[in-house]
């Protein structure tokens, strides 16, 4: 990176002073020339710049990348425009003409970009040392797999024998490698008690879960659990603790999947030996089932896993009405009840309106012939009845 | 910017000339106001600001913020106006 060098001759005498009573340098007179301060300035800036890092731009003449960087921070307002073009550039922004319209923008800018580098350094950098992606990625898988403590985890993870000089760590080391480990189930009868032997055998077994194992059936299974209560797995015991390293790894691979076995029927027996290749098949299937298991702890195990419940009748709901899930009218308003309402009437309402507006007619026009003329139709129709009645009482009386 | 205003269309369509820089998209009453109160009274001086800072989209728009605080939509049409225009009629 480019290295500004300059002579603070060429300061102006408003710079020195700035200057020198940042690094706290008493000032000369004030009436004193230019060379009294660019004296002082040599000889207590220059010289302090290396010792500690100040926001002084001369800082970053002399001092480490470091302290360039938080000097950079502070006092990028006291860039010439050169500094700040190439200091731009060292970021990789081709800087266009500084001017004073512009110079504020680009000074954003620099700021931003150091802002960014800085963050960066302190997650990218700064940790490295003590930790290790490759580390933090087993860690994540073994959480996935059980849910360990770290030691244990730490344990797994380094494919090394442990440099423990213990004797249960030294053969952890070598099971490890082995892929055979002591179930915990296993290890109070033996004596063997250790933590981290126990944890790092049951990560042991979770990480041998994904081997390429397929066939299984229930009922070997079970016989096999029968079996291993036997005479036969004390004696293993006993040669495991002898240091027979076969029988260890044949007995330990079966006290593995023992364990599995043991979670999977919830029970807290502790199982014994079997035949290796037996017990090798049943480890695979053990988590499905398990799952199914915890799901369903009721229904029966089935070859395929899947289960048939029996229809249940619902009481009570022959009665019930169907309820629609959308009915046609869900919010119904008082006006549009009102209309409901009317339109359920027998005769509609206009109709009933016309025969109202008629009989009401037909009262105003009787009314009104019975006011106007009395000797008009009425009168005359009882005049004609009387008549016709008279007649008719005549010609009764006549005849 | 998937569709283009009126007046961006209006604007790229011909050479700036005398326009005024309410003329350029994104710049209305109020932002031409105030970007002339600061000098830009014309399209071609902002035209000149977007030049100067080398067409650079983040610089012009921060600088379209602090000059007469455009908000993102108002910086993105501005900016998209004059870089339509350069690409025309430079």
């Amino acid at each position: 990176m480019p290295v500004f060098v300059e002579d603070p001759a060429q300061f102006s005498k408003e710079r020195l002073k700035s200057e020198l009573i940042a690094h706290n340098v008493a000032l000369p007179p004030p009436e004193s020339k230019k060379h009294a301060y660019v004296e002082l300035y040599l000889k207590h800036v220059k010289t302090n710049s290396t010792d500690f890092s100040s926001d002084e731009e001369e800082d970053h003449l002399n001092g480490s990348a470091e302290k360039e960087e938080a000097a950079e921070m502070v006092d990028l307002g006291l860039l010439t425009d050169d500094q700040l073009k190439a200091k731009l550039l060292q970021y990789g922004v081709k800087a266009g003409p500084i001017l004073a319209s512009t110079r504020f923008l680009y000074e954003k800018k620099l700021k931003r970009l150091l802002d960014s580098s800085a963050q960066h350094k302190i997650n990218g950098t700064a940790d490295a040392g003590l930790y290790s992606d490759s580390e933090e990625e087993d860690d994540e898988e073994q959480d996935s797999d059980e849910e360990q403590d770290s030691e244990s985890e730490q344990l797994l993870s380094e494919t090394k024998p442990r440099t423990e000089t213990s004797k249960t760590a030294s053969r952890m080391g070598t099971f490890s490698q082995s892929r055979d480990f002591y179930p915990r189930c296993f290890l109070p009868s033996a004596g063997f008690v250790n933590g981290k032997s126990t944890v790092s055998a049951q990560n042991g077994s979770s990480s041998n879960s994904s081997s390429p194992y397929r066939s299984f059936s229930i009922t070997e299974m079970v016989e096999e659990i029968e079996n291993r209560f036997s005479p036969q797995f004390k004696q293993t015991e006993s040669e495991r603790w002898t240091g027979l390293r076969a029988a260890q790894t044949v007995g330990s691979r079966a006290l593995r999947d023992l364990t599995r076995l043991d979670k999977d029927t919830m029970t807290s027996k502790s199982l014994c030996l079997t035949s290796p290749s037996s017990r090798q098949k049943q480890t695979i299937r053990e988590p499905a089932s398990d799952v199914l298991s915890e799901m369903f702890p009721d229904a029966e195990r089935t070859p395929t896993g899947i289960f048939a419940t029996k229809r249940r009748s619902i009481k009570g709901a022959a009665g019930r009405p169907v309820q629609f899930k959308y009915p046609e009218l869900p919010l119904l308003s008082p006006t549009i009840l009102e209309r409901q309402e009317i339109q359920q009437r027998l005769v509609p309402l206009w109709v009933q309106v016309i025969v109202f507006l008629m009989v009401v007619c037909l009262l105003y026009i009787i009314y009104s012939c019975m006011d106007e003329q009395l000797s008009s139709p009425f009168t005359a129709l009882l005049d004609g009845l009387h008549e016709s009645a008279l007649t008719c009482i005549s010609s009764f009386t006549g005849a | 910017m998937s569709s283009t205003s009126q007046k961006h269309k209006d604007f790229v369509a011909e050479p700036m000339g005398e326009k005024s820089v309410m003329a350029l998209a994104g710049i209305g009453e109020v932002l031409g106001k105030r970007l002339e109160e600061k000098g830009f009274d014309k399209a071609y001086v902002v035209l000149g600001q977007f030049l100067v800072l080398r067409k650079d989209e983040e610089l012009f728009r921060e600088w379209l913020k602090d000059t007469c605080g455009a908000n993102t939509k108002q910086q993105g049409d501005c900016y998209s106006c004059l870089r339509e225009w350069c690409d025309s009629f430079l």
